[in-house]
């Protein structure tokens, strides 16, 4: 004699939460989040910071946030814009406390260096970057490493269309002027 | 060339993906978040940007983007429709037991006349017994090339084999046991004894074991459960919760000074504690169906719930609330019992199998469940007499079921 057993759907926790209950449905939909989107997340802190132990601090400084604001948020329309919002948040001020004076020189680097020339440009152009004020860094990095449009980018960083052209006009200006007209990366000219 | 262009061609050397490990750690998000609640901080500037945000861009927002692609979980087998109970042979021998099987239900391994003065071992290949060794030996595990593990009694210590092509061939390393197989030919256990022995792993039957790495204040008694297919080794262990006394007022000891945990130590050699939802102990008991199955301590019916961990992404589910009497199985000594009726979980399924009549008419009607095939198409186990008589011999009983 068999017989099946077909139970409910099994609580489920994405992933393991010491502190989670499973049948914590507001738990649950933050996991599955989060999970989801861990990746871009991680993407993103990086292009704005250009190293990777700082921009898993600001992941994890941006998820912490999320869960505390989560019950509150989580029916927001566009998560995506309010977390992006609270990162690029988390980096400017990580920018005003100096974060690479404390962390920049602390860690070996950890890959191996690509292709030289690549590897060159790349030192170049992120040191280069990192004189542009921080809130023209941000609106470049999201406009043309994110591919963001110009809407996006004003929802995220809580202003007008035209204060993201103007601050990406400024940046432009700005890596001109450091980098030269000349000195295209990759030989470009 | 425009400025758009020029930004475009310029940044293009930052682009790519970060290289290295992530180094995130989600449940401590939520336990910080959880504390941020609690302070309310919830009303700081953050929110103020936020409603800045949506009021001067409320209109240009992009369409909601709300997909949460969840984790790729492992599809569990179908609970089959219908089983059969058979009989295995016994080569002869008056009585004979499985104690495991491999992924695809082809390989079973056992012991006969175990309580006897001429114990062996019996492998089984698609129901005919195909090794017959007259050896005092434990089998605990058989993987896919028909290569079995175990320990071997010599001069009142123990010893980790390999049993292949019906010969025993002993593991280095000293006194020990052999616990788990994968089909990869990896293989976990212990080396030591007692106090001293410690979770082990043997890349191949003639490499040296690895020793589990101090970590984690694991205690070296820890106990080794099983190993995945990817190579994943599940260690069982216990420690001392901080500031509870380990004896209670009645002078004996007190189980709640322990918390049981659950380790999983990768091919990389690196281990980490699994930590439960909802601060429950998780005692390992095996891997099945690309899960690692579990519970509170002692893992077994009626002592809490029943929960799975899928190592690769992170997810817990809860298979019961409450352990039914089915039987998680396994190469794990840990979590198995005898029942009358026998049954096993599949996937989040239970499925109840058919008692083998010919083990009830010799009195051998109780049943442990010890093996199931990965698609729960080929179930075995042992018919005992240990509830009506235990002096009944040990009857190897196979499930052939069907969707």
């Amino acid at each position: 004699m068999t017989s099946r057993d077909n139970p409910t759907e099994p609580a489920t926790v994405y992933p393991g939460d010491r502190g989670a209950t499973m049948d914590d449905d507001t738990d649950a939909d933050y996991l599955a989040y989060v999970y989801g989107r861990l990746k871009a997340l991680r993407r993103v802190a990086w292009l704005l910071s250009g190293d990777e132990h700082q921009a898993d601090d600001l992941v994890q400084e941006t998820i912490t946030k999320l869960y505390a604001r989560w019950p509150r948020i989580s029916a927001v329309e566009n998560i995506d814009a309010y977390v992006h919002t609270m990162m690029v948040r988390a980096f400017l001020d990580e920018k005003r406390r100096g974060w690479w004076k404390v962390r920049l020189f602390g860690a070996p680097p950890e890959r191996p260096a690509t292709v030289a020339g690549q590897a060159e440009d790349r030192t170049l152009v992120r040191a280069a970057l990192a004189k542009v004020p921080p809130r023209q860094q941000a609106v470049l990095v999201l406009r043309f490493l994110c591919d963001l449009p110009v809407a996006e980018v004003a929802v995220i960083l809580g202003c007008s269309e035209g204060t993201v052209k103007s601050q990406t006009s400024h940046g432009i200006t700005a890596l001109r002027k450091i980098l030269g007209d000349s000195s295209m990366p990759g030989g470009a000219r | 060339m425009n400025d758009d262009e020029y930004a475009a061609l310029m940044l293009r050397p930052l682009a790519g993906e970060p290289a290295g490990p992530p180094g995130i750690d989600v449940p401590k998000a939520m336990r910080d978040g959880r504390r941020l609640r609690s302070r309310r901080w919830w009303t700081g500037s953050l929110g103020t940007l936020l409603v800045t945000g949506l009021i001067t861009g409320g209109v240009l927002l992009a369409p909601g983007r709300h997909e949460t692609p969840l984790p790729d979980l492992p599809p569990d087998p179908a609970v089959p429709a219908a089983c059969t109970a058979g009989r295995l042979p016994a080569a002869g021998h008056r009585s004979a037991e499985v104690k495991a099987g491999d992924s695809t239900g082809r390989w079973l391994i056992g012991t006969s006349d175990a309580l006897s003065k001429k114990p062996g071992v019996l492998v089984w290949h698609d129901g005919k017994v195909v090794a017959d060794r007259p050896v005092q030996a434990d089998v605990w595990d058989i993987n896919a090339s028909g290569v079995g593990v175990g320990s071997r009694r010599i001069n009142g210590k123990d010893y980790p084999y390999v049993i292949r092509d019906g010969r025993l061939i002993r593991l280095p390393g000293g006194i020990g046991d052999a616990a788990a197989i994968n089909d990869a030919g990896v293989i976990v256990g212990t080396i030591g004894q007692n106090d001293q022995a410690r979770p082990a792993r043997w890349r191949t039957p003639d490499s040296p074991p690895e020793l589990l790495p101090a970590a984690l204040g694991i205690p070296g008694t820890a106990t080794m459960i099983d190993i995945a297919p990817d190579g994943t080794a599940a260690v069982a262990a216990s420690s001392l919760r901080p500031g509870i006394p380990t004896t209670g007022e009645n002078g004996r000891p007190n189980p709640d000074a322990w918390r049981h945990f659950t380790a999983l130590w990768t091919p990389d050699g690196k281990v980490r504690a699994l930590e439960a939802p909802g601060d429950t102990d998780f005692h390992a008991v095996g891997f099945a169906y690309g899960w690692l199955y579990g519970g509170g301590f002692p893992p077994v019916p009626g002592q809490g719930p029943l929960l799975r961990y899928h190592p690769d992404t992170g997810t817990w589910q809860q298979v019961a609330p409450a352990h039914r009497k089915a039987q998680v199985t396994g190469p794990s000594r840990w979590g198995k019992f005898i029942a009358d009726v026998p049954a096993i979980y599949v996937g989040t399924g239970v499925l109840e199998l058919p008692k083998e009549m010919d083990a009830v008419r010799r009195g051998s009607g109780d049943f442990l469940v010890e093996t199931a095939s990965d698609n729960a198409h080929v179930v075995a186990g042992t018919g005992v007499g240990v509830n009506s008589d235990p002096t009944k011999p040990f009857q190897p009983i196979i499930w052939t079921c069907h969707d």
